[in-house]
């Protein structure tokens, strides 16, 4: 082995410049698929995760059936030990409830249908962000009757800070909701549906207005990275009863969002294809080349003894190096580039950033350090490398010592 | 000095190669004995048969027709792959040129050999030094190929051929593309290790000045031995066509 090893990394250096040939296209390869794959995700977990921090949340736990008619009557008992089970799962990094509803508000003579939804103040905020979103007013303060209203309903009924609203909705088990609601800031969700849609109020603000005392219709979780959530959510379901809680990802959750994510990453997947095609071919052309120029001496180590599937190891070894000696050094190159571009993402230009200033989100370039990436690409040249070996195979099983030694 | 059973028997071979529209009588019915010991040169016009013969007793190739059996073991029906471990085992080979693996030094070209067959590192080198000695290339242990003259080149080479304790060695126009001097100097070395070691050499050769030296010579033409004779003379088979 060790003397198989010496002769494969001498017949590298035996010919050098197409070695370096050959190790730089597989260097340009690995180079351009780890880059383009981690800034790929990199650059759409930034997105996604923009958006999910703004109200969804990574995972929701629900009581069973409530995502589907989102009723007043399927909510969850406020269940501490529920609670601190959920955070006892390591990858979970933060947690909150919440009371969601649809209600009819009405002020200055005008009235529209709008989620009234309560939260837990500085949870939420610490989640979301609020505060920093607020165009006018102050955040809300527990225990209060106070209303953050989306900006897109200030300016439907011109309300200020400091004006009433009316609350009019359906409670828990038939009661009436009825209530009054002080606006104490108006927000920027940075989503014009959110804008148009949603009222935040205290927790326990918004369960006396529903009528639902130590209820909520929704626990939101978010989880130390987005790649944690699949493990999660499947500790949850084994944790929770599932005849009496539902556990929603936010794949579940922003589908559309998510579909085309995945029709970007096939996209590159098949330029990617397209490129390791290519390069495959260039390496194939260089064996070729290697097998001919070398038949001489594969047919006098045949006839010594050397057995057909001795020599094929010599040269798959060989193909092996180049191309494992491209991956490292395409690697390498792209590592100092992704720890930069995940350090310090680039900002897009004026334009894009106000285009995606609706959604609230800071649009970045950013990279993804997922070793994931690497092995995945490790994965993909030792399946090329297979390939390319399999005409090698054929040839030196098929060479015969005698008819070659002629020429 | 020869014994009663025969190291190698040729029995009636026959080789035609189809390749061409017009089929090759390479060998017509060839039989020959060859002992343990001998030091045997196949000589004869170019395309008379010599290196056709020397494959199919090495086992590189199949007669058409006919048997040979080595050690009295008929290797006509063996795989291809149990060949190779035959060829490994039982045959030295010197070739008339590019012998050598040429990224090898010359002891780990013969180390090589040693390796395929399982030998232990230490008997590897322990061989290899000793084989290199007695080619009188005890100084060049860790040159490459390229750095070797041709004589010395072909000297490693039958050091390699002997490094797997073969039953005997067969070395196809070994002298071909040497100078006359590497050439005197390569057939020394080859008879001394006959006379000193008992190692049974077949060679080919249209050189004059080299079969000389060899204890039988053996004339090929046109695919039939023409003359089989001791170089003392005596003729050891008839040959079936009458000389002219
Ligand atoms: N693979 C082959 N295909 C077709 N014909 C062949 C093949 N090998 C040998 N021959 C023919 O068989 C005959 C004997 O060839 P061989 O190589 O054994 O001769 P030789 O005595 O070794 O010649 P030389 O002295 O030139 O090496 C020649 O006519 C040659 O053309
Ligand atoms: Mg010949």
């Amino acid at each position: 082995m060790g003397l198989l090893l010496k002769m494969a990394g001498r017949n590298l250096l035996r010919n050098r410049r197409r070695t370096l040939i050959a190790t730089a296209s597989i260097m340009f390869a690995a180079f351009f698929a780890i880059t383009m794959t981690s800034i790929q995700k990199g650059t759409w977990q930034h997105t996604i995760e923009s958006m999910l921090h703004n109200y969804t949340g990574y995972i929701q736990i629900h009581a069973l059936g409530y995502s589907e008619n989102q009723s007043i009557d399927l909510l969850l008992e406020n269940n501490i030990e529920l609670i601190k089970r959920i955070d006892q799962i390591p990858q979970v990094d933060k947690s909150m409830t919440r009371l969601e509803n649809f209600a009819l508000i009405s002020a200055k003579d005008r009235t529209k249908g709008v989620m009234i939804v309560g939260v837990e103040p500085q949870a939420a905020n610490e989640f979301s962000g609020i505060e920093a979103q607020l165009i006018e007013g102050r955040y809300l303060q527990s225990q209060s009757n106070d209303v953050i209203i989306g900006k897109n309903i200030a300016s439907n009924f011109q309300l200020n800070v400091n004006d009433t609203i009316l609350g009019i909705s359906q409670g828990y088990h038939g009661n009436n909701a009825v209530g009054k609601f002080i606006v104490c800031g108006i927000l920027d969700f940075g989503n014009p549906d959110f804008n148009s849609q949603i009222i935040l109020t205290p927790l326990s603000h918004a369960q006396s207005f529903y009528a639902a005392d130590n209820l909520y219709s929704t626990i939101v979780l978010s989880t130390k990275s987005i790649d944690d959530v699949p493990q999660v959510a499947n500790a949850l379901s084994q944790t929770l009863d599932s005849t009496m809680y539902e556990v929603r990802t936010y794949k579940e959750m922003i589908p559309s969002l998510i579909e085309v994510q995945l029709l970007d990453k096939a996209s590159s997947r098949i330029i990617l294809a397209i490129l390791y095609i290519l390069i495959g071919f260039g390496i194939l052309g260089t064996v070729l080349m290697m097998l001919h120029e070398r038949n001489f001496e594969f047919c006098v180590l045949k006839a010594i003894g050397m057995k057909s599937y001795q020599l094929f190891w010599m040269i798959f070894i060989e193909i092996l190096s180049i191309g494992f000696i491209g991956l490292i050094c395409g690697s390498l190159l792209a590592f100092p580039i992704l720890i930069y571009l995940y350090n310090f993402p680039i900002e897009l230009g004026e334009k894009i950033t106000e285009a995606y200033a609706r959604f609230n989100i800071v649009p970045l370039i950013k990279a993804s350090i997922d070793q994931t990436i690497f092995f995945e690409q490790s994965i993909i040249i030792f399946i090329m490398v297979l390939f390319i070996s399999f005409y090698p195979y054929i040839k030196i099983t098929q060479l015969d010592p005698v008819k070659g030694m002629r020429q | 000095m020869k014994t009663d059973q025969p190291l190698i028997q040729a029995l009636g071979i026959h080789k035609t190669y189809n390749h061409s529209h017009v089929p090759v009588q390479a060998l017509d019915d060839v039989s020959i004995d060859i002992h343990k010991g001998e030091f045997t040169a196949i000589v004869g016009p170019s395309g008379s048969g010599k290196s056709t013969l020397l494959n199919i007793i090495g086992g590189l190739d199949h007669a058409s027709r006919g048997k040979i059996l080595i050690g009295g073991q008929d290797i006509s029906n063996l795989s291809d792959s149990d060949l190779i471990d035959f060829r490994k085992n039982n045959i030295g080979f010197v070739f008339q040129s590019f012998n050598l693996i040429p990224v090898l030094t010359a002891i780990e070209n013969i180390e090589f050999i040693m390796l395929l067959q399982g030998t232990s590192k230490a008997k590897r080198s322990k061989r290899a030094i000793e084989l290199l000695n007695a080619v009188g290339l005890g100084d060049k242990l860790h040159s490459r190929p390229n750095q070797l003259s041709g004589g010395q080149q072909q000297r490693v080479a039958v050091a390699r051929a002997l490094a797997s304790k073969p039953a005997f060695i067969l070395a196809d126009e070994p002298t071909a593309s040497l100078d006359s001097q590497s050439a005197n100097n390569l057939l020394d070395i080859m008879q001394e290790l006959n006379q000193l070691e008992q190692t049974t050499f077949i060679f080919s050769t249209h050189d004059p000045r080299v079969m000389d030296r060899a204890e039988r010579i053996i004339h090929l033409v046109d695919g039939n031995i023409e003359k089989d004779s001791y170089t003392n003379g005596n003729i050891k088979q008839p040959t079936l066509k009458q000389l002219p």
